[in-house]
C-alpha cells in the first residue's frame, strides 16, 4: 500500500518508471506471505482452523487475524508477530528503490517530506501511510469535517473490500462533499430501511470495467451491461457485508436491485453526497455515496 | 449427480455459480433472471435444487420460493444471500428455505452446503 502512493508520486516526479513502478510493487506483492500460511507454518492454527477462518471472511468485513483472535485459534500476540513476519511494506519498498539504485536513503527521505509537504498530510498521516494497512489510510483520506461517520465507515470498507476482492495496488484520494455528480457510466446500488442509502461506481467506464474483470474474472472488450452487472455484483456483496455489519449495531436495511446507466447520467443531491475517487491500475472511478438526503438521477 | 436451475438477476452471478457447480460435479439445467422466470423454468425441469438469489426484479426470490414450495412442498431451495440480509434469511427459512450460501461464493461452502441438501 505505501508503493502505492509513493510509489505514484515518484513516479509523477519522473524518479521512478512505471514499468519500475509495476515492478516493485508486482515483486513487493509477490514477497507478502498470506496470513493463513503464516499461522499454519507457525503451528499457531491448524489447517481445518485456517480454511474455516478464510470462509468466514467471506461472510464479514474482517481480517483473517481478527476472526482467529474472536475464534480462540490465535491471540492477539500472535497475530502481531505474524503481521511482522508477512513484511513490513515500507521496508520492502525503501529497500527495492535502494537496490535498483533509484534512490539512496537520503533521497528518499527528501522525497518522503515533499511527498507529505505537497499532500499536505501530517506526520501522522505518513506513519499511516507507511503502516500500509489500508484501515488507517483511508482514514487520512476521509479526514472531513463534513463528512458523517456512517459514510467513512462505509467508504473504509469498500476501500477494504477493494484490496481484497479487486486489486491490492487500489488507491484512493481525499473525499469531498458534493451536490452534483455527471458520468458516462453508473454501477449503483440503493439500500433502504431504517435509512436511505446510495452507493455508485461511476465514471469514463474504464475504472468500472477494471473492477468487473478482477470481480467476474473475464474480460470485457467494451463497457457494456456485462460490465456494469458485474461492477453492480461486486458492490451488492460490499453493501451486504456493509448491511451486516449496521445489523450488528441493529441497524435494518434491505438492499435493493442494481441500478445501470450506460448513458450520461447526473446523480443530484440536496443533502450529503461524497465523492471519494478510487484509482485501479491508473484508471480513475468515483466511489458516490449519498445518506439520509433526496436524491436523484437524470 | 444432482441437477441445479440458478435463479439470480446478476449475469456475474449466474457464471460464477454455474462455474464453481459445473466443477464440482453437478449439471446445471437451467437458468433464470428473475423469480417468476424461476418458478416457470422449476415446473418445466423439476431439477434436483435451486439456488435462488434474494433481491430480484419482478419477483423477488422470497416470493418465488413461496410459489414454488406452494406448488411443490419438497422442492429443495437454497437461497443465496449478500451478507446483511437477516431480515431476509429469516423470511426465507419461515417459507420453507432448504438452507443459505452467502456472496461471494465459495466453492467448498458450497459444495457442502448442495451436498447437504441433495442427501
Amino acid at each position: 500500500m505505501f508503493g502505492v502512493y509513493f510509489g505514484k508520486y515518484l513516479e509523477g516526479k519522473g524518479i521512478l518508471t512505471p514499468e519500475q513502478y509495476d515492478s516493485i510493487l508486482s515483486d513487493n506483492k509477490n514477497n507478502k506471505v498470506k496470513m493463513g500460511l503464516l499461522a499454519v507454518e507457525s503451528g499457531y492454527m491448524s489447517k481445518a482452523q485456517a480454511d474455516e477462518v478464510n470462509m468466514l471472511q467471506q461472510m464479514q468485513d474482517k481480517r483473517f487475524g481478527d476472526i482467529a483472535v474472536e475464534k480462540g485459534y490465535m491471540t492477539d500476540a500472535q497475530v502481531s508477530e505474524l503481521l511482522k513476519k508477512q513484511g513490513d511494506e515500507y521496508l520492502l519498498f525503501v529497500q527495492a528503490l535502494v537496490e535498483k539504485n533509484i534512490l539512496s536513503l537520503e533521497g528518499i527521505q527528501k522525497e518522503l517530506n515533499a511527498y507529505k509537504k505537497s499532500g499536505r498530510f501530517t506526520a501522522l498521516d505518513i506513519e499511516a501511510i507507511k503502516s500500509g494497512d489500508i484501515d488507517k489510510i483511508a482514514q487520512v483520506f476521509l479526514k472531513n469535517e463534513n463528512i458523517v461517520p456512517t459514510v467513512t465507515d462505509y467508504i473504509a470498507l469498500t476501500a477494504r473490500n477493494m484490496v481484497r476482492f479487486i486489486d491490492s495496488h487500489f488507491r484512493m484520494e481525499k473525499v469531498e462533499k458534493v451536490n452534483e455528480y455527471t458520468a458516462s457510466f453508473v454501477a449503483a446500488q440503493e439500500l433502504d430501511g431504517d435509512y436511505r442509502f446510495f452507493s455508485g461506481f461511476c465514471g469514463d467506464g474504464q475504472g468500472i470495467k477494471l473492477i468487473a474483470e478482477a470481480f467476474a474474472k473475464e474480460e470485457f472488450e467494451t463497457v457494456d451491461a456485462d460490465v456494469l452487472d458485474a461492477a453492480c455484483e461486486f458492490l451488492n456483496c460490499n453493501n451486504g457485508l456493509y448491511a451486516t455489519k449496521l445489523s450488528n449495531e441493529d441497524v435494518d436495511m434491505d438492499m435493493l436491485p442494481p441500478i445501470m446507466k450506460e448513458e450520461v447520467t447526473t446523480i443530484r443531491s440536496e443533502g450529503n453526497m461524497y465523492r471519494v475517487p478510487f484509482y485501479i491500475q491508473d484508471k480513475q472511478v468515483d466511489l458516490i455515496v449519498c445518506i439520509e438526503s433526496k436524491w436523484s438521477l437524470d | 449427480m444432482a441437477s441445479i436451475l440458478i435463479v439470480d438477476d446478476s449475469r456475474t452471478s449466474r457464471k460464477i455459480l454455474k462455474g464453481i457447480l459445473e466443477s464440482e460435479g453437478y449439471e446445471v439445467v437451467g437458468e433464470a433472471t428473475n423469480g417468476q422466470e424461476g418458478y416457470e423454468r422449476y415446473v418445466e425441469l423439476k431439477p434436483d435444487v435451486v439456488t435462488m438469489d434474494i433481491t430480484m426484479p419482478v419477483l423477488d426470490g422470497i416470493e418465488a420460493l413461496k410459489k414454488i414450495k406452494g406448488e411443490y412442498p419438497d422442492a429443495k431451495v437454497v437461497m443465496v444471500t449478500a451478507a446483511g440480509q437477516k431480515t431476509k434469511m429469516v423470511e426465507a427459512v419461515q417459507n420453507g428455505a432448504n438452507e443459505f450460501v452467502s456472496k461471494p461464493f465459495e466453492a467448498e461452502q458450497l459444495k457442502k452446503i448442495i451436498d447437504k441438501v441433495v442427501g
